[in-house]
C-alpha cells in the first residue's frame, strides 16, 4: 500500500514524539498519578519555540499526599466529607466551585478529579458508576455549575445511576436579595431528576442529611441525590460531636437488609417456568447492582435458561456461554415466559422483541414500579440477588435443548449478517465504513492478543452504535458501559470514557482484575464535539483512553432532512474536520484514518501509547454521510432489535 | 352449542386485550375489530368467516406496489411458511396461508385459514405481525420514522 505524504510525516511524528515523554504514568489514582511527561504536539515538533504540554509538578507531588482524618473542631464541609469517607464513596468528579465540599472531600484521601464542564464531570461520575455499581460524586458551583451538571444529572436519572449531585449555593442569609451573585432556587430545576434532594440549611443537620443521601443512594432502585449547600453550611464550625444533631454511625442510620422474595412468588414463578419450553431471563442493572451475577449464572445453569441482556451496563452473564442470547435477537420473539430481572426502565409493549404470547415474571427491589408499561403474570418484590438465589434453589435441573439449538441458530444468523455487513463495508475503499470500525475493532478486543475480558468499553454515539453494539460482546460484569441509555443524550461519551478510565485505574469493584488497562470509547462526530475537551483531563491524568470518532461530517440525523438543502445544511459540519489535531494540542495522540484498511493499524499504535505511556488518544475515521443510505451504500443506517446486544433504550 | 366462528375468533382476541397487549380493544361492527398495539397506531382486523379470511387492512402506509420495499415485504411473508423456521415461529400452510395486497401505496396483511382453524390462525397473524414490526425495525428504522411517527432517535 502507498503511503500518502500526509501519513508519512504522521508516522515520523509519532516516532519523535515520543523522545518527549520520559517516563511512562501508571498511576494509581487522580491524586494518586505516579509520573507526569511532557507532549508535544505534531505542529511543535520541529519547532523549538513551542513549548510541550506539560502536566505541572504539582500533580506529583498530590500523588504523594498524606491523608489525615478530620478531627473535630471541624466545619459543616468536613462533617459532610466524613460522611462521604465512612459510606465509602469511590471519587468525586468536579470543577472548581463548591470550594468548601470539594477541599474536604478531597482532603480525605477520596479520589478527587477535576475536569473542564461540570457536565461532563457529571457524566464521568455516571460512567463511573454504570462500571463498578459504586456511588461516585460530581460536584459543582451555585449558578453556572450547578446547571451546567443538568442534563447530566437527568441522562443519570434515566439510567438509574447512584450518583451523587453536590452543588454549592450562597449565603442563605442574601435569600431573594440578588446581592452578589449565582444565588438560585436548585431543588425545583432537578425535580422530575433524582430521587432525592435537599437544600441544607440547618447546619447542625449536616451529617444527618448526609445520612439521608447515602440511604437513597445505597438502598432500592439507586437514581442521583442532589443535595445543595449554602454558605451558612459548609462554614458552621463544630466544636465537638455534641454540637450537631443526630451524628452517629451509619449502622444505626441506614440498613443493609434487603427485600427477600415472598416464598408463594417463588413456587408461582417456578410453576411458570416448569411448563415454559422456551423461558429466557432478561438481566438488567439490578443484577449489576445487586452483584447477582454468580446467582444469574447458577439459576441459568441449573434450569438451562438463556439471558440477554439490557440496561446501562452490560457483561453480567458472559457472551461466552451458550446460553447468552445477546446476539441471537431473531431467536427472542419464541420465548414463551421471560423473567425481567431488576430491569428499571421497563419498556412498552412492543418495544422489547417478545412476542405477544409471551407471560412475564418480574423481579424488583420496589414494589410500586411491578406492572408498569408490561403486564405481569408473576411480580416478585424482591432484592435481585435474592430473588435469582432462591430460583435457582426451588427450581429443578432442566434442559431445553431444542431451545438453545434455536438460539444457537438465531446467533449464527446474526453473525453471517454481521460478516455481509463488514464484507460490504470494506468494499467501500476511499472513506471508513462503520462496519469495518466494529468488526475490527471486535477483533482487536476480542480475538487477538487481549484477554477478551479485559477492555471496558463505552459505546456511545448514535449511528456508530447501531454497528458497533452489534458486534460488542460481554464476558465480565462492567465490562460495557451503555452510552446515553434511555435518556439519549448524544455527547456525554468522553466523560463516561473518563469515568470508566478512573475506575479501571483504580480497580475499583469488578474493575479490580483490570486496574489500569486501557478503556475503549466509540462516539459520533457530533458526539465528540460536546465533551472533546475532556481530553485534556484524560491527558492530565494520563488515563489511557481510546476514542474512536465516527467522523461522517454530519450529525447522524440528517437524513431526516436530506431533501431539503436549507434544512439539510442543519445538520453538516464543514467536511474532513480535524478532531485528532483538537486531541493532540490537548495532550492526546491523534490518529487521522481515511482508509478502511489503515483503521487496525492506527489502532494498535493507540493501544501501544495507552500501554506505554498511559496515555489518551483520539482516532478520527473519516467517513461520509451518505453511508447512512442505504439504497447508495448498503446496508445503510441500521435499526435495533431490543434486549441484548443492540439494545439502546431500556 | 357450538361457538361461532366468529365468537371464537373474538375470544382470541380478546385475550390479548385481557393481557395487556391490547389496548382500545372494540368491535364497531361483527367481525371489525380495533385496537391500539406496537407502535401506538389503532390497528384495524377485519374478519370474513365467508372467505375464512382475517386481515389486517390498511396496516402499512407508504408502500407503493412494485417498490423495493414492497417487493422485500412479500419475501418476508413468503418465508413465515419456511419449514426451516420453528414450529412455533411459522405460519403451516396446511393450516393457514398469509398474503399482502396493496392499494395506494396501503398494505393489508392477510391470513386465509384452512378448515376454520381460527384459533390457529388468530395466534398466527398476531405473532406473525409482531415479526414484522419487529424485522422493520431493525431493517427499515428510516420507514417507520416516515410513516409511523417513530422518533428518529
Ligand atoms: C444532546 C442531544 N442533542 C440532540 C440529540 C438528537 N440527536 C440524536 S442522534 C443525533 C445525531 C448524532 O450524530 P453523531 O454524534 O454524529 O452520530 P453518528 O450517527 O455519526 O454516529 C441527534 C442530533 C440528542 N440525542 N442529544
Amino acid at each position: 500500500m502507498k503511503e500518502t505524504p500526509e501519513t508519512n510525516k504522521k508516522t515520523k511524528a509519532d516516532v519523535s514524539r515520543r523522545k518527549f515523554i520520559t517516563r511512562a504514568a501508571i498511576g494509581a489514582g487522580a491524586t494518586a498519578v505516579s509520573a507526569f511527561s511532557e507532549t508535544k504536539a505534531a505542529s511543535a515538533i520541529d519547532n523549538p519555540d513551542i513549548k510541550p504540554i506539560k502536566v505541572p509538578d504539582e500533580f506529583a507531588l498530590a500523588a504523594k499526599a498524606q491523608f489525615a482524618k478530620a478531627e473535630f473542631p471541624m466545619t459543616g464541609a468536613q462533617v459532610f466529607a466524613r460522611v462521604c469517607k465512612e459510606e465509602g464513596l469511590a471519587v468525586l468528579f468536579s470543577c472548581p466551585g463548591n470550594y468548601s465540599i470539594v477541599n474536604a472531600i478531597a482532603q480525605e484521601g477520596i479520589p478527587t478529579y477535576s475536569g473542564r464542564h461540570e457536565g461532563a464531570m457529571c457524566h464521568a461520575a455516571d460512567g463511573f458508576c454504570r462500571v463498578t455499581g459504586e456511588v461516585a460524586a460530581a460536584s459543582g458551583t451555585e449558578g453556572p455549575g450547578f446547571t451546567d451538571m443538568i442534563n447530566a444529572i437527568a441522562a443519570a436519572n434515566a439510567a438509574r445511576s447512584p450518583v451523587l449531585v453536590l452543588a454549592s449555593n450562597m449565603a442563605i442569609v442574601n435569600e431573594d436579595t440578588e446581592a452578589g451573585i449565582q444565588l438560585g432556587y436548585q431543588q425545583p430545576t432537578t425535580e422530575g431528576l433524582k430521587k432525592y434532594g435537599k437544600r441544607l440549611i440547618t447546619p447542625k443537620r449536616i451529617h444527618e442529611y448526609g445520612a439521608y443521601a447515602f440511604r437513597q443512594l445505597r438502598t432500592g432502585v439507586p437514581r442521583p441525590v442532589h443535595l445543595d449547600f449554602p454558605a451558612e453550611v459548609t462554614r458552621a464550625k463544630f466544636e465537638k460531636p455534641s454540637d450537631l444533631d443526630y451524628y452517629y454511625d451509619k449502622t444505626k442510620y441506614r440498613t443493609t437488609a434487603k427485600p427477600y422474595p415472598n416464598p408463594k412468588d417463588i413456587t408461582a414463578a417456578v410453576e411458570l417456568l416448569k411448563q415454559a419450553q422456551r423461558p429466557m431471563i432478561v438481566s438488567s442493572n439490578g443484577v449489576f447492582y445487586s452483584r447477582a451475577w454468580d446467582a444469574l449464572k447458577t439459576l441459568a445453569e441449573k434450569a438451562q435458561i438463556p439471558v440477554v441482556e439490557s440496561g446501562a451496563m452490560k457483561g453480567q452473564f458472559s457472551d461466552a456461554s451458550p446460553l447468552s442470547a445477546n446476539a441471537a435477537p431473531g431467536a427472542l420473539a419464541s420465548a414463551d415466559v421471560v423473567v425481567l430481572v431488576g430491569q428499571y426502565c421497563m419498556p412498552t409493549v412492543g418495544e422489547f422483541a417478545f412476542g405477544p404470547d409471551a407471560k412475564y415474571i418480574r423481579i424488583d427491589p420496589v414494589a410500586e414500579d411491578i406492572g408498569r408499561n408490561l403486564p405481569i403474570d408473576v411480580g416478585m418484590v424482591s432484592c435481585e440477588k435474592a430473588a435469582l438465589e432462591a430460583l435457582a434453589e426451588a427450581m429443578p435441573a432442566m434442559k431445553h435443548d431444542a431451545w438453545i439449538a434455536e438460539i444457537a441458530a438465531a446467533r449464527k444468523k446474526f453473525e453471517d449478517e454481521l460478516e455481509t455487513f463488514y464484507a460490504k463495508g470494506a468494499s467501500y475503499t476511499d472513506a471508513v465504513h462503520p462496519a469495518v470500525i466494529a468488526k475490527e475493532l471486535s477483533d482487536f478486543m476480542y480475538r487477538g492478543k487481549l484477554p477478551k475480558e479485559q477492555t471496558t468499553f463505552v459505546a456511545g454515539g448514535y449511528g456508530i452504535a447501531r454497528y458497533v453494539r452489534r458486534w460488542l460482546r460481554g464476558y465480565r460484569p462492567g465490562q460495557i458501559l451503555n452510552g446515553a441509555y434511555q435518556y439519549g443524550a448524544i455527547g456525554p461519551d468522553v466523560g463516561y470514557a473518563v469515568g470508566a478510565a478512573v475506575a479501571v485505574r483504580h480497580g475499583v469493584s469488578v474493575q479490580a482484575a483490570h486496574k489500569s488497562a486501557p478503556v475503549i470509547c466509540v462516539t459520533g462526530d457530533a458526539g465528540i464535539g460536546y465533551t472533546i475537551m475532556e481530553l485534556e483531563t484524560a491527558s492530565k491524568y494520563r488515563l489511557p483512553i481510546i476514542v474512536i470518532v465516527y467522523n461522517n461530517n454530519a450529525w447522524g440525523t440528517w437524513t431526516g432532512s436530506s431533501r431539503s438543502p436549507v434544512t439539510l445544511s442543519l445538520h453538516l459540519f464543514q467536511e474532513n474536520v480535524r478532531y485528532d489535531k483538537v486531541a493532540e494540542g490537548l495532550g492526546a495522540h491523534g490518529e487521522y484514518v481515511t482508509k478502511p484498511t489503515d483503521f487496525r493499524a492506527a489502532l494498535e499504535r493507540a493501544y501501544q501509547i495507552a500501554i506505554k505511556e498511559s496515555r489518551p488518544s483520539l482516532i478520527n475515521c473519516q467517513a461520509k454521510k451518505e453511508f447512512w443510505v442505504r439504497q447508495q451504500y448498503e446496508p445503510g443506517f441500521l435499526g435495533t432489535v431490543e434486549p441484548g446486544c443492540m439494545s439502546y433504550n431500556h | 352449542m357450538a361457538k361461532s366462528q366468529l365468537q371464537v375468533i373474538r375470544e382470541s382476541l380478546q385475550t390479548y386485550a385481557d393481557r395487556g397487549i391490547f389496548r382500545e380493544f372494540s368491535e364497531s361492527k361483527t367481525g371489525q375489530f380495533h385496537f391500539v398495539w406496537l407502535l401506538h397506531r389503532e390497528m384495524n382486523l377485519q374478519v370474513d368467516t365467508a372467505t375464512q379470511t382475517l386481515r389486517f387492512k390498511q396496516l402499512l402506509p407508504g408502500i407503493p406496489t412494485g417498490s423495493a420495499l414492497h417487493a422485500e415485504l412479500k419475501k418476508f411473508l413468503t418465508e413465515r411458511h419456511d419449514r426451516r423456521l420453528p414450529e412455533h415461529r411459522r405460519v403451516d400452510r396446511r393450516r393457514a396461508e398469509v398474503s399482502c395486497s396493496s392499494r395506494g401505496g396501503m398494505v393489508s396483511i392477510s391470513l386465509k385459514v384452512k378448515k376454520n382453524q381460527y384459533t390457529y390462525g388468530v395466534n398466527r397473524l398476531v405473532n406473525l405481525i409482531h415479526d414484522l414490526f419487529v424485522y422493520l425495525r431493525d431493517k427499515h428504522p428510516d420507514y417507520l420514522v416516515e410513516n409511523f411517527d417513530v422518533p428518529q432517535e
